[in-house]
């Protein structure tokens, strides 16, 4: 459903919130979700789809310790209605089948009988399938395997062997987390800053070894510092996964700088909250070298820069369709974020697909439109003179309007009739009138 | 002890030879006629000074910036006040995905950041607003960004005009008023870049040209041909001028 149906079928009385679709935060929720699972299973999976959404359990020698499959079932259903969760639980010699029972007739003995849509097809697919009148997955077989391939491709021959059990399926497992913990506990409480430096310099080198031996590195480490009843706590974020102790010293050192401990410290934990495989870099014949230390130059860069004026403060900017200037960009902190390779194909992001061009908007947008000094205007009600931080500027250009509506899909909607103007010294300024209010408002600046 | 100064002087230039640096457009063909490399240089830093508000002197250190990292270094954007505005920049081809935009709270951690990534080799440029400068950090963002390649974009307002500086290159910019008045579908802008110092010295000091709104392309509509005193050659005679 659009954006635009969901925010009108909304009452107008109730709040309603909306937030931006993250596949990414998605698959990280789901992999959570697994790893709760292991208790059912020793061999727990996500389906390997682009967006999946479901849970692959391998439950082969499993069901003995449960009793049977029934209470096994229902243990798994307990436990997701304890967690707030709404699971549709289907078993099945194969994954294809066990797929189609939780979206289908469950005790389905009769798999030719099932809808075609049972396959884990692509959508274009199964609407191809039912134009030709192929809606049961038994329907294919008369078909030859040669013609299905020539006309949908491997993709449909692949999942109908999948579903009988005629090509092997691989779960492709959610590893159990592991933590990577460190800590030193003071047989006297230390006050001495230089000291607890040490110790965290210590641990540091602890840490990064034990993150190096799994090849994994650290993207959020928490440090821990118990003083006596109160604990002081740190979150440092990395722009890319790092085992280097030096580099880690590096940024946690900054962090430090900001931290007042009321009292004497006693114990010190590290822990890295969450980490990620280090890149792994095989030699090349060729000098291709600079360009990997650039772009590792780059990420510690952004890591002490980070480091010292927060995540927040260090983003990067991806422009939105939107007709309102303020919110026609997302801003995109980008330290401390974890996310799949295939989630990292970003969306076009150049001016044309806004259709702006330069000098289409100023290069400084004030956060608050400022209302104008109104010291004259024209008899068609264009501005000719205003006042702005105690200067007087006379308009002797100004092109527009340029009407930005939003209305009846947003709360608090906007009518603007946008103008460019230049001043007697040929001076910028992107200014608005509201229609609502008749008022003058000074919007950007072209600096 | 002036002459031990002088001869120490003399054997530091003649010891380090001012390495041979990339040119880099300056976005603005007609500003790059005015400049004697026909550019700027990797590793330096520029400073544009702004008549006033809405000159335009931002747009241009921006087309600088772009043709800094054309080859896909990096750009930093030290946005201390909030108000870059990201779908203009875009619309005057910037690569958003390969730029980087920082928050300072306050003057000192704008001068950390800015320190910082002028160090980085990989950043092609540092977009910067600083208010104040003083000539010690000023000398020290001169002797980063010649180590590291990087060229420091820094928007001065125009009071610092009568400030000493160590930029390599410093660009008075002020708007002029069109002549002519233009319809909707065909606005420019006529801009006037001043050279007030160059590194290497310049011929003509102030160029008037126009802002195709639709293509971005300037085309110079005027120049003037003063000519003014050079100023020092190397790196040891980086004295401040006002």
């Amino acid at each position: 459903m659009p954006l635009a149906e969901a925010t009108a079928l909304t009452s107008r009385r109730t709040p309603s919130h909306i937030e931006e679709h993250d596949p990414c935060s998605d698959q990280q929720a789901l992999e959570k979700v697994a790893r709760r699972c292991h208790r059912f299973s020793p061999l727990v999976g996500c389906e390997d789809m682009d967006f999946p959404d479901t849970l692959l359990l391998d439950i082969t020698g499993v069901t003995p310790l449960f009793s049977n499959e029934a209470t096994l079932v229902e243990q798994i259903q307990r436990s997701f209605k304890r967690w707030k969760l709404v699971a549709r639980i289907g078993i099945g010699n194969t994954i294809g089948v066990a797929w189609a029972r939780t979206r289908h007739v469950k005790d389905a003995d009769d798999l030719d009988n099932l809808s075609i849509t049972a396959l884990r097809l692509p959508e274009l697919i199964v609407h191809t399938l039912f134009h030709l009148g192929l809606t049961q997955i038994g329907d294919l077989r008369p078909i030859s395997r040669q013609d299905l391939q020539e006309r949908f491709g491997p993709i449909l021959l692949k999942r109908f062997d999948q579903f009988f059990g005629d090509t092997p399926e691989m779960i492709n497992p959610v590893l159990p987390p592991e933590n990577f913990i460190v800590e030193w506990e003071l047989d006297y409480p230390l006050s001495d800053e230089v000291a607890i430096r040490g110790i965290v310099k210590h641990l540091l080198e602890r840490l990064s070894f034990l993150l190096s031996r799994r090849a994994r590195g650290v993207l959020q480490l928490e440090c821990l510092f118990k003083c006596q009843q109160v604990r002081e706590i740190i979150q440092v974020r990395l722009f890319r996964p790092s085992a280097d102790a030096k580099h880690l010293q590096e940024i946690t050192q900054m962090y430090l700088t900001n931290i007042h401990f009321p009292a004497a410290v006693d114990r010190v934990c590290l822990r890295a909250l969450q980490h990620a495989p280090l890149a792994q870099h095989q030699k090349e014949l060729f000098d291709v070298e600079p360009n990997r230390q650039d772009s590792l130059q780059i990420a510690a860069l952004i890591d002490r820069l980070a480091g010292r004026l927060g995540h927040h403060a260090v983003v990067q900017y991806q422009l939105h369709h939107e007709a309102q200037p303020e919110m026609s960009y997302r801003v995109r902190p980008i330290v401390g974020k974890r996310c799949p390779v295939k989630y990292s194909i970003r969306k076009t992001n150049n001016a044309s697909g806004l259709g702006l061009k330069p000098l289409d908007r100023p290069l400084r947008l004030l956060k608050d439109p400022i209302l104008l000094k109104v010291l004259g205007t024209a008899a068609n009600g264009l501005l000719t003179r205003f006042q702005y931080h105690g200067c007087q500027y006379q308009v002797t250009h100004h092109w527009g309007p340029e009407r930005i509506e939003t209305g009846w899909w947003r709360k608090r909607g906007i009518c603007r009739d946008y103008y460019q103007v230049e001043t007697e010294r040929g001076a910028r300024f992107w200014l608005y009138r509201c229609l609502a209010h008749e008022s003058w408002f000074l919007h950007g600046v072209f600096d | 002890m002036s002459a031990t100064i002088e001869n120490l002087r003399l054997l530091l230039e003649s010891s380090s030879p001012e390495p041979l640096r990339e040119r880099i457009s300056s976005g603005c063909v007609p500003l790059n006629q005015l400049l004697p490399d026909q550019g700027f240089l990797r590793g330096s830093l520029v400073e544009w000074l702004g008549s006033e508000v809405g000159s335009g002197v931002s747009s241009l250190a921006l087309l600088a910036a772009r043709e800094a990292c054309q080859d896909g270094r990096t750009l930093v954007i030290l946005d201390r006040d909030g108000q870059f505005y990201p779908p203009a920049a875009a619309a005057w081809s910037i690569d958003l995905d390969n730029t980087i935009v920082l928050y300072p709270q306050d003057a000192q951690d704008e001068s950390w950041a800015l320190d910082q990534a002028l160090r980085c080799p990989h950043v092609g440029a540092v977009l910067s607003w600083p208010q104040q400068l003083t000539s010690h950090t000023f000398r020290r963002l001169q002797l980063i960004a010649e180590r590291s390649g990087c060229i420091g974009m820094l928007i001065r307002p125009s009071t610092a005009r009568r400030e000493p500086s160590w930029a390599d290159v410093r660009v008075w910019v002020s708007p002029k008023p069109l002549q002519r008045p233009n319809s909707l579908g065909n606005v420019s802008w006529q801009l006037s870049a001043q050279i007030l110092r160059c590194r290497r010295g310049v011929g003509d000091s102030e160029v008037t040209f126009e802002i195709n709104c639709q293509t971005g392309e300037a085309r110079e509509t005027h120049r003037s041909s003063m000519v003014t005193p050079l100023a020092g050659t190397t790196a040891g005679s980086h004295e401040a001028r006002t």
